[in-house]
């Protein structure tokens, strides 16, 4: 297990790092980076100063490795549109964003998880129509569309949600929803599946042999095992709701991280998105660590191959 | 209610046809009652004050720095805040601010006059010395202001006592006042020396800055000691609060819900269900134009005629029937209407393709043109589509390319030496009270953005960057604008519109025609 543990770690730093990179070589042979800083119409000088200032002037290599040195300590430099230090914009507003990820997430297990057992047993056909109907609907609807009809209807028609910004308990849950649509579509749609898969496992008609009550058959044995997908999966989710987030908090007015990287992009303002893309990179990786170590605890089998070194 | 509400439009000045679609929503209010329009409507007699604004902004201000702000959205907090010496009122008039009196005593010196007992919101006195400070600050090369090349002309800032002092210039500059009612707001000195006022901001504006909620809104409060008698007009609500909403649908939303009394940036097809809302549409002309940008430095656009019959192959009257709800309308030149030396006399071109067609033979292209158009994300690519069409129509085959607004403005885009620069460029430009910036970077040959040689242009350019009596000065604007409408650089769009929703239980508000939202009302 320690093992295992140290093994994850070194793919998260490496994770990390090959992500930063990327968007480093990117940002930089997409075009000139001082580009942005240039106001149109400035004199040639003026050009060669800000270049100057922003070490824009040193050599691609030079400059990859300033900032890599400089990341490692934390240092993202600051803002080009701002001034202000690049991480600390983008921490400031990650509270937001992960306040929206968790709840969009604990929504769409409290949906995909019931409904996709229930469902999954095919023996219920409301239940079934049910996660056919989520399942479809909420994989088919962009999260952008779903917020603003959400906004219309429980807003302005309404009236009883706050249309957008971050006003109280209210104001999270309009976005949250928006949020949760998608991976609440896909994990419902594992478990359901999952569940049918297990049905007809030995095991099972074994329980059942055995005289089990259904309902403990069901829920102890049945969902515990169709369960681990569902948390592998769990970890791609993390990955999803960020990125998702991107779209939702910009319907919402949401002050997360989302907002600020879709306004750095359009300004080109590198220090803000490099400081993203390293925030991100280490969230999802973080997400799908998690996701492993839950897998670990509920599958005794993983945990035994973990601790022979068999597997990983 | 009604003719309070149609008086109020009236005296903001609309085009006739936003007047007749603000008086539709009017009309549609009266038919359509707003659940709260009855119970509030005595608070929305003229000069009430609102106990609190809510305006929804398109997007949050990167800094409050005068120097460092270049948005609509910044300019609305900044100039909330902060005074500038000098003003423009919604038709071009240059108005006194934190001026008392501004006075050219030669073509290259001007001595200014401080309105007295005006003081900073932390009781900061303004003096001779907040103006020295903040010229200081916005040309130093640490601040790195965009701007800062409009104030080098100003050689020498001489004080000659608290209130009054002089403007030293290098050379004759009719075009200062413009870049000092737009950039050269008031700083106070002993405190924007020790703080952090591009966070924080200190001024001697109409509202006091109270909190900056990162990502989300800027809170401001009434300053009850703000000048009476101020152009800005007089404050309608004790405080305001901008929220930044980037989605036009949410800003919409917010509006009929109740969150924002005033929103910023209404796309044109959403004004009818602000209308059926019960709320108001205000659609304010902009001090700005549209254009696309044609060179005349390179073949096949060397020939006047070939600029001539593009312009001739756009139906821009259309195109804003269609696309812009018929807000804008068709320009003969650079000038608008809020313009010094605007000429209504000028007419635009008539849209005419087949004359199009016969231009473009006669100038030896009878087999049509093959071109490419860039317009950045941050503009409309379906009128750029549109136009692209139009143009095909006449044998022009147009490429249109999105690009980025950071590569869209890369310097070798504008002048072509990049391999995928395209000849045609769209073009919005704001403010426009005085043309100087837009002609001398874009159309002289010495501009970074220009891609345009004209000796008779760039000699009435010249005069007109220098020429230091007002009426002369404005007589070579016409001339010049004639003579840009008859060798066209560029293919002249349409003035351009801001379109607000406004509660129609909010106090009388009055918009800009430099885009500044700012909870002031000007009066009747």
């Amino acid at each position: 297990m320690a093992r295992a543990l140290a093994t994850r770690l070194i793919y998260t730093m490496l994770v990390v790092l090959t992500a930063m990179s990327v968007v480093f070589l990117l940002l930089h042979l997409s075009g000139d980076p001082a580009d942005a800083l240039i106001p149109p119409g400035s004199n040639p000088d003026d050009v060669a100063a800000l270049r100057a200032k922003f070490g824009l002037d040193k050599s691609l290599p030079e400059q990859y490795l300033d900032y890599m040195r400089n990341a490692a300590r934390g240092d993202f430099g600051d803002s080009w549109r701002s001034g202000q230090p690049a991480m600390h914009l983008v921490l400031e507003r990650l509270g937001a964003t992960l306040l929206l990820a968790m709840t969009a997430f604990l929504i769409a297990l409290a949906v995909a998880l019931p409904l996709g057992v229930v469902a999954g047993t095919g023996r219920y056909r409301l239940a079934g129509w049910l996660a056919s109907g989520v399942g479809v609907l909420g994989q088919a609807l962009p999260a952008f569309w779903l917020g603003t009809v959400l906004i219309l209807f429980f807003s302005v028609r309404l009236g009883w949600m706050p249309s957008s910004g971050r006003e109280g308990f209210r104001s999270l849950l309009l976005p949250a929803v928006a949020l949760a649509a998608f991976p609440a579509a896909t994990l419902l749609r594992l478990v359901r599946v999952s569940v049918a898969d297990v049905m007809g496992a030995d095991y099972i008609r074994t329980a059942n042999a055995k005289g089990l009550p259904g309902r403990l058959v069901l829920w102890r044995h049945i969902a515990r095992n169709a369960m681990l997908p569902a948390i592998a999966y769990a970890g791609v989710v993390g990955g999803f709701l960020v990125a998702g987030a991107v779209v939702v908090e910009s319907v919402f007015a949401w002050p997360g991280i989302g907002q600020l990287a879709l306004q750095s992009v359009a300004s080109r303002d590198l220090p803000v998105i490099q400081a993203f893309v390293a925030v991100v990179a280490v969230l999802i990786v973080l997400a799908n660590l998690l996701s492993e170590l839950v897998a670990l605890l509920a599958d005794p089998r993983l945990r035994e191959a973990s601790a022979s070194g068999a597997v990983r | 209610m009604r003719e309070h509400r149609i008086r109020t439009i009236d005296d903001w000045n609309l085009t006739r046809r936003a007047l007749l679609a603000s008086l539709g929503v009017g009309l549609g209010t009266v038919a359509l009652p707003h659940p709260h329009a009855g119970a509030q409507s005595p608070e929305a007699t003229a000069g009430a004050r609102a106990e609190s604004l809510t305006i929804d902004l398109s997007s949050e201000p990167d800094t409050l720095d005068p120097a460092l702000t270049y948005t609509p959205a910044g300019w609305s907090v900044v100039h909330s805040v902060y005074d500038s010496l000098l003003q423009y009122d919604n038709d071009g008039n240059l108005e006194l601010l934190l001026a008392e009196s501004w006075e050219w005593t030669t073509p290259t010196t001007i001595q200014v006059k401080l309105r007295p007992d005006i003081t900073f919101h932390n009781g900061e006195p303004l003096t001779s010395n907040a103006v020295q400070f903040s010229l200081a600050h916005i040309t130093a090369e640490e601040t790195a202001s965009q701007v800062s090349a409009n104030f080098a002309v100003i050689e020498s800032f001489n004080e000659i006592d608290d209130l009054t002092f002089e403007l030293v210039l290098s050379q004759p500059a009719p075009w200062l006042p413009a870049q000092v009612a737009a950039w050269l707001a008031i700083l106070p000195p002993e405190y924007a020396t020790s703080n952090d006022f591009a966070r924080n901001p200190i001024g001697t504006g109409p509202y006091k800055f109270e909190e900056w909620r990162s990502g989300e809104s800027i809170a401001l409060s009434i300053n009850d000691d703000y000048f009476a008698g101020s152009p800005k007009g007089a404050q309608i609500a004790d405080a305001v609060t901008y929220r930044f909403v980037p989605d036009a649908t949410t800003r919409v939303a917010d509006l009929l819900s109740g969150s924002a009394q005033l929103v910023q940036g209404v796309p044109i097809d959403q004004t009818g269900s602000i209308e059926d809302g019960g709320q108001m549409v205000i659609a304010q002309p902009v001090s700005g134009t549209a254009f696309v940008r044609v060179p005349n430095t390179v073949e096949p656009f060397i020939d006047p005629q070939v600029r001539i019959a593009l312009n001739m192959a756009v139906d821009v009257e259309g195109i804003v029937e269609a696309l812009d709800g018929g807000y804008g309308t068709r320009q003969a030149n650079l000038f608008v209407p809020s313009s010094i030396g605007y000429d209504p006399d000028i007419a635009p071109y008539a849209y005419d393709p087949e004359m199009a067609r016969e231009l473009l033979e006669s100038a030896g292209y009878a087999d049509g043109l093959s071109l490419k158009m860039d317009v950045s994300a941050l503009e409309r690519l379906d009128i750029a589509q549109a136009i692209a069409a139009q143009l095909g129509e006449v044998g022009v085959d147009v490429a249109v390319t999105q690009k980025e607004p950071a590569l869209f403005n890369a310097p070798d885009q504008w002048t072509g030496v990049a391999e995928d620069a395209a000849e045609l460029r769209v073009i919005t430009w704001r403010p426009l009270f005085d043309p100087y910036t837009l002609l001398s970077l874009m159309f002289s040959n010495t501009g970074f953005l220009s891609r345009f040689d004209d000796p008779t242009i760039q000699g009435l350019i010249d005069a007109f960057s220098t020429e230091s009596d007002p009426e002369s000065r404005s007589a070579i604007g016409r001339e010049l604008g004639k003579e840009m409408h008859d060798n066209p650089a560029a293919i002249y769009l349409y003035d351009l519109t801001a379109i607000y929703g406004l509660a129609a239980d909010a106090p009388p508000w009055s918009p800009r025609a430099d885009e500044y939202v700012i909870a002031t009302y000007r009066g009747e």
